[in-house]
């Protein structure tokens, strides 16, 4: 080919300019590390540390972001925030998935075509001056926003000549019955703070509090409770996960667990309700309302031993200061207010007010709207814009049909995301915000509390922050006044101090106000839930989740692939019922069944347990949306039926223990003191191994694990592990190092649900290592039974004489979007196919903290290093550290009389111990 | 055999390496098909991973390694039957030995196969050979795995030598008898063999050698391949019946094979003459002994995992039983244990049909029963929210179809190549029973 002078000119100006627009892109970047020239104060290879705030739930825990050149790999929990005190839930973890999900948008779009971010803040200020123009309302509907992102949008509506009360708080996981409840009891708005932890005995209707709410100090402060020998009753139709860590569970017949409390609240004001320090008259006044409710009445209406119920009112009589929490969305139905404020009174007869039910002055109401509201305008055509700020209510199919339909009156709809969702699909601008990690803002989700969230980051992508965007419009359309001059993250930033900035939060005083019951307390009683719906079809009961919490989109590939602790379903939901309800119908776990409820129709698989009560059927509540009226969101009182469609869902191995002939895992001890008979050394034909410098261990304790899956979820996070899909998991090739197994025992009569993480268990005589033909796996004078990855042919044979099957075999090179290589921890190798893999007791963080002592010259201090696992554990199951170091918490918990090691008949001496549930018994 | 001349067992001999018939090129050609059909089947896997198998979390170990196990079972026999024939000095040796060695030597050629083909990076299976490097590295003596590298090539050694050195003056004399491009292979081959008497007494020398050698390997061989289990603490593995279990059940499967091949053999190239109906009963009456054995060794574990109280082991002898795999188990012992108590009446052992129905029962069933004992171990060990299950897939079986095709390829390449009867040893023993005859016929 002849290639002329001015061709060739041609050619490579040509291929310049495509690299320089390449280069331009807001697709992802082309470096590997960020910066060229790294900022001054980061050194490549070093991580840094950020406190910020996770904002993938509306608890909002405290977090700290490892960074490792210029870019987060991980999320921790922030240990000095209150919420959270260093844990973070699934959903924590998973939301450095979320940061690189392939499916984020980084450009504006209008419609299906992208656009560049000046003709994006064009078209919103275009769309805005039309509403304006047509005297329409402009509507703002935001996720909770607590902090000054919250007020902006008000003074934002201000500027641009609007009422500041059209900001509508868009949240489905909100209880607001819990609300209107105390304000009912105690006669004025509160916000309420329970003390879990020094509750002696805690009583919960249906509420999942360790699944929601703020799960994660919650399930802490429930874990402390029950290690300081509180005892716990959960009152609801389902084995949650709540359910399984109490002592006892409590199922009624479905929706009368309103009679269950107005029974047992009878009890308690006939027994102690003189000694009360009621008002005078209100004691009257309870007797009165509650004299129909007498034990054999409501026995015979709630279907329970008429015994059970004295039982219960005694224990709570006896265990002063208790603490009653709930209805929980499990259990709530349209009269849930009702029996909110049932349970506060229940709550100040006990004297629990103040004790361990601390309240706090409600914060000054900000003007809003409420959805309702916008419902009706956007349908009458009053509305000109709505602006979405991550709120997706197509995404609920039913539940907000209303809604829905009305913004088709709407002219111009502009939504704030991260990805695409089913209202963004309906807008006309999508505007893609940063990700939280990538964003200022700041969170007041607790009286006194303030969390700041600072941007970890350089923005992955093109995104810009939705808080500045607004800002642009206003200036693009002339109207600043009373908006900030520079960016909102700026502003937002002079607030605070650095020092505030740097632990990631400011306390606040506040005073706690002890409020008494009003007079007229109970004036309504809280009704029987009635089930709606088709006739023939059983009670519907929402199983909370965290996972996926409402089920909202996108949802985390991560979360999917981690299967439910108890169905052990991956990427799917499933429909509850209990096992006399199912063996009639033939059904088995696995069968699809068609759902057909009164708001929609679903089809989800069956799974087949005693964890339910007979004649409902449950659905984890982001699986359930299809299923609801466009009544609300939440609650007891739909009706489904099910139709077998002749589909199977198959499930992962990772099933139920407790089978017939099996071996038992999870041992238990009788009262809180007991301690398990102590373990015969065995006999050895080999010498004993010697861990000169530290015995690097993790003891996990069963009392205090709930099985939320935090701990696996970190390790995915940590250690680079391949999401695999639906299609792998179910033929059993799940990478997880630390899957959790249930386990149930039901030798009691009702079941009991144990939950254990199963990982390595690094024994010092470990079947894996003798087999090893290549010593790919080898014991370390370390403690650790460590895997060479390169030196690795895949035998598995390793993985057949693992009698605790821990070990994990990559069958394929698994894929990774170019985006989620980003977020690989680079500490970690990615291990390619044919390779056998498992937990390395996260042993380059051994080696991060062990160099960072020498670096600072010391000796290493208990703590310094710690697992993902334990680090992520909102329960503290997990404590990670060194069996030769006397002090150590793990030595400590090693010395319990409570340890014990899986199949210690084996010999294998594992490094990894466990502690015994404890197990109370009934009341 | 005293009726059969010098003049015709040569003849035949050279005919089934000179004549092929359109059988042996269907043969041949089925072979070959299984071949490029296992041979695409791997080549999928090591471009994509061993997730084209079925194998799963609990159960790593499936089809490829029940093959593998099968293969060396069945090499077994072939050594060893030719070496005690030897020993016994019967005259049978001179019909079957030959095929016996070489279907030794080829089935470990194809059950070396297996372990390469179902590693995850097969590529890099040199690690558990002992070759220096810079880094020093060196395989793991405690591996059961390594040991089974270091007995499978001795024993294919070893194997290879005995069946070479057999062929030694049988190659010497068909270069003098046969032409064309053959003659210079044999004369290379024979290593200038001219059947001196001195050659002679150093051949009779060495040949016991090896066959004294060979006996205590083809044991030792399938011990340590049993090792690769019992030496793991998983139920149904960990048991010390192990290694004789093996060898016995080695022995059983490697009989059943040899009789499909010698009758495939003595029909094909109408050795009718060679391979009698007495051979086949004496090799009936065999598998009849070692089908009895097997017998007691299933009862043997069942009553051990009673005996021994293990929670788990007892798990995996019900589950084996009972369970997934029920129809399979029982279906195993139909095959090996109960098929083969037929071969107690004599009518049965003569009647050709009837052993080659058993034999295939008994070579079917074998394969099935390491099946069984891998898999279920692994799919019910002691962690019961691991139980599961296995089912090979499409392609892992045509690798395994793979191994059949490439094992009868070799075989029928050699007897193309190589005198499938020792035409020497069968003129020995021609000499003997002239020489019992007329004592004068053997100075002629």
């Amino acid at each position: 080919m002849k290639v002329s002078r001015r061709g060739f000119l041609g050619t490579a100006v040509g291929a310049l300019g495509t690299g320089a627009l390449a280069g331009c892109s807001d697709k992802l970047p082309r470096y590997l590390v960020p910066h060229a020239i790294p900022p001054d104060d980061a050194t490549p290879g070093l991580a840094r540390h950020y406190r910020t705030v996770c904002r993938e739930c509306p608890a909002s825990c405290g977090a700290t972001a490892r960074v490792r050149e210029g870019r987060a790999v991980k999320l921790e929990g922030n240990p000095d925030y209150p919420i959270g005190r260093g844990a973070l839930c699934p959903r924590g973890q998973a939301s450095i998935e979320g940061l690189y999900a392939p499916g984020r948008l980084g450009t504006p779009r209008a419609g299906e075509k992208e656009i560049d971010w000046g003709e994006a803040e064009k078209q919103f200020a275009a769309g805005l001056q039309r509403a304006l123009d047509d005297k329409k309302l402009v509507v703002v509907v935001t996720r909770p926003e607590t902090g000054q992102l919250g007020k902006l949008f008000g003074t934002w509506l201000e500027a641009l000549g609007q009422a500041p009360a059209q900001v509508v708080t868009f949240d489905p996981m909100d209880r607001p019955w819990l609300r209107q409840g105390q304000e009912r009891a105690f006669g004025t708005a509160l916000r309420a703070v329970p003390d879990l932890a020094s509750a002696k005995l805690i009583l919960s209707i249906g509420d999942d509090f360790v699944e929601e709410g703020s799960p994660v100090e919650q399930a802490r402060a429930f874990a402390d409770q029950r290690a300081a020998g509180g005892r716990s009753i959960y009152v609801g139709p389902r084995l949650s996960l709540t359910a399984a860590a109490a002592d006892q569970w409590i199922s009624v017949e479905p929706g009368t667990e309103s009679i269950f409390v107005l029974g047992l609240l009878r009890q308690v004001v006939d027994r102690a309700g003189s000694r009360a320090g009621l008002e005078p008259g209100t004691l009257e006044n309870l007797q009165r309302r509650l004299a129909p409710f007498d034990a054999a009445t409501v026995a015979a209406r709630t279907r329970i031993d008429p015994k059970r119920l004295q039982e219960v009112a005694t224990a709570l009589l006896s265990a002063r200061p208790s603490l009653c929490l709930g209805p929980g969305r499990a259990v709530a139905g349209a009269d849930a207010a009702a029996l909110a404020e049932t349970v506060q009174v229940l709550n100040a007869v006990l004297g629990n007010v103040g004790q361990t039910l601390r309240f706090f002055p409600a914060a000054p109401a900000q003007p809003s709207m409420e959805l309702a509201e916008l419902t009706r305008k956007a349908a009458a055509g009053d509305v000109g814009a709505v602006v979405f700020h991550h709120a997706d209510p197509a995404g609920y199919g039913p539940v907000y049909a209303g809604l829905t339909g009305a913004l088709a009156r709407v002219p111009f709809i502009a939504t704030f995301v991260n990805e695409l969702d089913d209202t963004a699909r309906k807008a006309h601008l999508v505007l893609p915000d940063n990700y939280f990690l990538e964003n200022w803002s700041d969170v007041r989700t607790r009286p006194g509390v303030v969390g700041i969230q600072q941007p970890v980051m350089e923005p992955v992508l093109g995104t810009r922050a939705a808080a500045d965007e607004f800002l642009a419009v206003a200036r693009v359309l002339g109207k600043t006044t009373g908006l900030p001059k520079e960016t909102f993250g700026e502003a937002l930033r002079a607030t605070f101090q650095p020092k505030e900035i740097e632990q990631g939060f400011r306390l606040e005083e506040v005073a706690a106000v002890v409020p008494s019951l009003s007079a007229g307390v109970l004036a309504q009683l809280p009704s029987v839930v009635t089930f709606h719906g088709p006739e023939q079809g059983l009670p519907l009961v929402i199983a909370p989740t965290f996972r996926h919490l409402d089920g909202r989109q996108p949802r985390s590939a991560l979360l999917q692939e981690i299967p439910d602790p108890l169905s052990g379903f991956s990427w799917t939901g499933w429909v509850e019922l209990n096992s006399t309800t199912a063996s009639p119908l033939g059904l088995k776990t696995g069968d699809v069944l068609a759902l057909e409820g009164p708001g929609g129709r679903c089809e989800l698989p069956a799974f087949v347990t005693d964890s339910v009560r007979a004649g409902v059927a449950a659905v984890p509540v982001g699986d359930a949306t299809a299923l609801l009226e466009s009544k609300g969101f939440i609650g007891a009182g739909a009706r489904v039926t099910l139709r077998r469609t002749g589909g199977r869902v198959e499930r992962s191995h990772t099933g139920v223990g407790g089978a017939k002939g099996a071996e038992k895992l999870v041992r238990t001890v009788e009262a809180p003191a007991a301690a398990l008979p102590p373990a015969v050394p065995l006999p050895s034909m080999y010498p004993p191994v010697e861990h000169p410098v530290h015995h690097w261990a993790l003891s996990i304790d069963l009392d205090r694990c709930n099985g939320c899956g935090a701990c696996t979820a970190a390790c995915y996070v940590e250690n680079n592990l391949a999401i695999v899909g639906a299609d792998q998991v179910a033929r059993g090739r799940s990478m997880s190092w630390l899957p959790i197994m249930a386990d149930v025992d039901k030798s009691h009569g009702t079941p009991e649900v144990s939950y254990l993480p199963l990982g390595c268990q690094h024994c010092t005589a470990a079947p894996c290592e003798s087999v090893c033909p290549t010593f790919a796996t080898y014991h370390t004078p370390e403690g650790l039974n460590a895997q060479v990855y390169a030196r690795c042919i895949g035998t598995r044979y390793c993985e057949n004489n693992c009698p605790y099957g821990v070990r994990r075999f990559n069958f394929y090179d698994w894929p990774r979007a170019p985006s989620e290589r980003l977020g690989l921890n680079p500490d970690v190798t990615v291990r390619e196919r044919g390779v056998t893999e498992k937990c390395t007791l996260c042993s380059q963080r051994i080696r991060t903290g062990e160099e960072q002592a020498k670096f600072e010259k010391r000796g290493l201090r208990d703590g310094d290093i710690v697992s993902a696992c334990a680090a992520s554990c909102p329960t503290q199951a997990i404590v990670f550290g060194d069996l030769k170091d006397p002090n150590s918490a793990i030595a400590r918990r090693a010395a319990d009389g409570r340890a014990y090691k899986l199949l210690e008949e084996l010999n294998t001496q594992p490094g990894v111990f466990y502690l015994a549930r404890r197990r109370r018994g009934s009341t | 055999m005293s009726e059969v001349s010098l003049a015709q067992i040569e003849k035949d001999t050279v005919a089934t390496m000179s004549e092929t018939t359109w059988r042996y090129w269907l043969a041949l050609g089925i072979a070959l098909s299984l071949v490029a059909l296992g041979g695409w089947a791997w080549s999928v896997a090591l471009r994509q991973g061993l997730g084209i198998t079925g194998l799963n979390e609990p159960v790593m170990w499936g089809a490829l390694i029940t093959t593998f196990v099968f293969f060396i079972g069945v090499s077994h026999s072939g050594t060893l039957v030719s070496a005690i024939l030897f020993f016994t000095r019967s005259p049978l040796r001179a019909a079957i030995g030959r095929s016996a060695e070489a279907m030794t030597v080829f089935t470990i050629m194809t059950a070396g196969l297996y372990p390469i083909v179902h590693i995850g990076r097969s590529w890099l299976f040199f690690f558990v050979l002992p070759y220096p490097n810079q880094r020093q590295l060196w395989m793991n003596f405690r591996s059961p795995l390594t040991w089974d590298v270091f007995a499978i090539t001795s024993y294919v050694t070893v194997s290879m030598l005995f069946l070479y050195m057999g062929m030694l003056p049988d190659l010497a004399l068909l270069a003098r008898q046969v032409k064309s491009w053959r003659r210079p292979l044999y004369r290379v081959l024979s290593l200038g063999f001219s059947g001196t008497d001195g050659e002679w007494r150093i051949f009779e020398k060495a040949y016991p050698i090896f066959a004294g050698v060979v006996i205590p390997l083809a044991v030792s061989v399938h011990s340590v391949v049993s090792w690769d289990f019992a030496m793991t603490v998983m139920p149904g593995w960990h048991s010390a019946i192990f290694a004789p279990y093996f060898v016995a059940g080695a022995i059983f499967s490697g009989i059943a094979v040899a009789v499909l091949l010698l009758s495939g053999l003595r029909r094909g190239y109408h050795l009718e003459r060679y391979i009698t109906p007495k051979h086949f009963d004496m090799l009936a009456k065999l598998l009849l002994a070692m089908s009895l054995v097997m017998t007691f060794v299933y009862a043997t574990e069942f009553f051990m995992a009673f005996y021994r109280g293990s929670k788990a082991e007892m798990e995996v002898f019900r589950w084996r039983a009972t369970g997934t795999y029920a129809p399979v188990f029982w279906g195993v012992v139909i095959s090996n244990s109960v098929a083969p108590l037929a071969l107690f009446w004599s009518r049965a052992r003569n009647h050709l049909p009837t052993l080659i129905t058993i034999s295939v029962l008994v070579t079917v069933g074998m394969w099935f029963e390491r099946f069984l004992f891998i898999v279920t171990t692994l799919a019910r060990s002691f962690v019961s929210q691991n139980w599961g299950n296995y089912i090979p897939s499409w392609k892992e079986s045509f690798i395994c179809l793979g191994g059949f095709g490439w094992f009868l390829m070799l075989f029928l390449i050699f007897i193309k190549l190589f005198p499938c009867m020792a035409i020497s040893e069968s003129m020995q023993s021609q000499h003997a029973v002239d020489a019992a005859v007329t004592p004068e016929a053997s100075h002629a």
